[in-house]
């Protein structure tokens, strides 16, 4: 256990629970869902900047060039700053968080800003990474997890008065 | 000079009272007197009548004359006693009652127990008409002078209550017959919709029904409920297809997946 305040998510996330490793489907699934979220924060980002310019400049008022907003580097760029921030804040994207599945270091830790940053970039700019998960079927790490010591395990599932189970076992 | 008899007491011309008695003693006894002395006179006249044939008829006519005014004189003097007598015993038994305690008189020297035991109640009732006695009593003005709001404080209605038996009245009843008396038709026609739905405040009746409703959490509930579940099945199939491609995979590169729980 390192840092501060890290603790007080420690014992949400050292449950001593043998977790399993997620596969390929629930990851990549979490990775469509979190393509999802970044294309929609984007679009809200353009209606930001249409509406901040229109109060601005009501009279000549046109709406910018969407090209411009959706394109590959800005997409890149919210993409990072999304996974960066949730992987380090809690370990949790939306996608992953609507999977079951949780990023964290190879020792079971909440990754720290910088693992998760370069984590980010390395999942945005080299994407087929993840299809590593499919030939180790036994840690089911991607090529990001491997280079950057990052697991992604399925969620323990915890319900108030009753013992932490494995995800699957409630089913 | 009245009459001192009472006119509601037909028999008591019949039936002469002490007066009465004392005031015809008197007239008889004067009445003897007289005829006493005119049988004296008619006697000596009879006598002087054998001795002087002549004046027989005038002696005769006097005695007669005589006689009726002892008559008269008889009822004269009787009627007169009699009046003299009433009015003597009225102011004597006047000044006697004022003298008197006639209730102490009573309470001290009167056994009314004793009267009373005596007295035959079943023969009095058996003598009474109550019939007669209802039909002579006058019910509205007794109704009229009853204080009907006194009666109804004394009155506890709780215990009147309960003692009906609800349960049989209302078994005796028969509503089913009283509904298909009632014509409801004219009773719908009468009635003003429109009135009664303008008094009606509905915009807060509806903000009442929704407040008490609590439809967020319904919502909220719900809602959660159905992502719940569906993202239970989407995990649940996804983690089935994780394990059958890890399996299918292990297999194809010799490997065993069965070992791949590790501890965080």
């Amino acid at each position: 256990m390192t840092g501060r305040g890290v603790g007080r998510i420690r014992p949400r996330l050292d449950i001593d629970v043998p977790t399993r490793p997620a596969g390929i489907f629930s990851r990549a699934l979490a990775a469509a869902v979190d393509v999802v979220v970044v294309v929609a924060l984007t679009a809200g980002i353009y209606l930001g900047f249409v509406f901040v310019r229109l109060l601005l400049h009501p009279r000549d008022f046109t709406w910018p060039s969407i090209s411009f907003f959706f394109s590959a580097t800005e997409f890149l760029i919210i993409a990072i700053a999304y996974l960066t921030f949730f992987w380090s804040t809690s370990g949790t994207t939306v996608g992953s968080a609507l999977m079951g599945v949780r990023m964290l270091s190879s020792r079971g830790t909440r990754a720290n800003w910088t693992v998760a940053f370069l984590r980010a970039v390395f999942c945005s700019l080299f994407p087929i990474g993840l299809f590593w998960v499919v030939f180790d079927p036994r840690k089911r790490r991607s090529i990001q997890d491997i280079v950057l010591r990052t697991a992604v395990s399925y969620q323990p599932v915890v319900r108030p008065g009753h013992a932490p189970i494995l995800p699957g076992d409630d089913d | 000079m009245g009459q001192p008899e009472s006119p509601q007491d037909p028999t008591r011309s019949d039936q002469p009272t002490i007066t009465g008695w004392v005031g015809r003693g008197v007239a008889a006894a004067v009445r003897s007197s007289l005829q006493l002395t005119a049988g004296s006179v008619r006697a000596a006249g009879n006598g002087a009548a054998l001795v002087i044939p002549i004046i027989t008829a005038p002696v005769e006519a006097t005695f007669n004359a005589l006689y009726q005014g002892t008559v008269a004189v008889e009822s004269v003097a009787a009627a007169t006693a009699d009046t003299a007598l009433r009015l003597t015993i009225r102011v004597i038994v006047d000044a006697a009652l004022r003298e008197l305690d006639l209730d102490q008189i009573v309470r001290e020297h009167l056994d009314i127990d004793s009267l009373a035991a005596g007295l035959d109640l079943d023969a009095i009732i058996d003598r009474l008409d109550i019939n007669a006695i209802a039909a002579g009593i006058d019910l509205d003005a007794i109704v009229d002078r009853l204080n009907i709001g006194r009666v109804l404080d004394r009155v506890d209605i709780d215990e009147v209550a309960g003692r009906i038996d609800i349960d049989a009245i209302t078994a005796r009843i028969d509503l089913n017959e009283i509904a298909t008396r009632i014509d409801v038709d004219p009773l719908i026609q009468r009635a003003d919709i429109d009135a009664v739905i303008a008094r009606v405040d509905l915009l807060s009746i509806a903000a009442e029904v929704i407040d008490g409703i609590d439809l967020p959490s319904i919502i909220r509930q719900s809602t959660g409920a159905l992502s719940s579940d569906a993202v239970k099945g989407i995990r649940s199939q996804s983690r089935t297809a994780d394990d059958a491609l890890a399996a299918f995979v292990g297999r194809l590169f010799g490997k065993s997946d069965s070992d791949t729980v590790v501890s965080s």
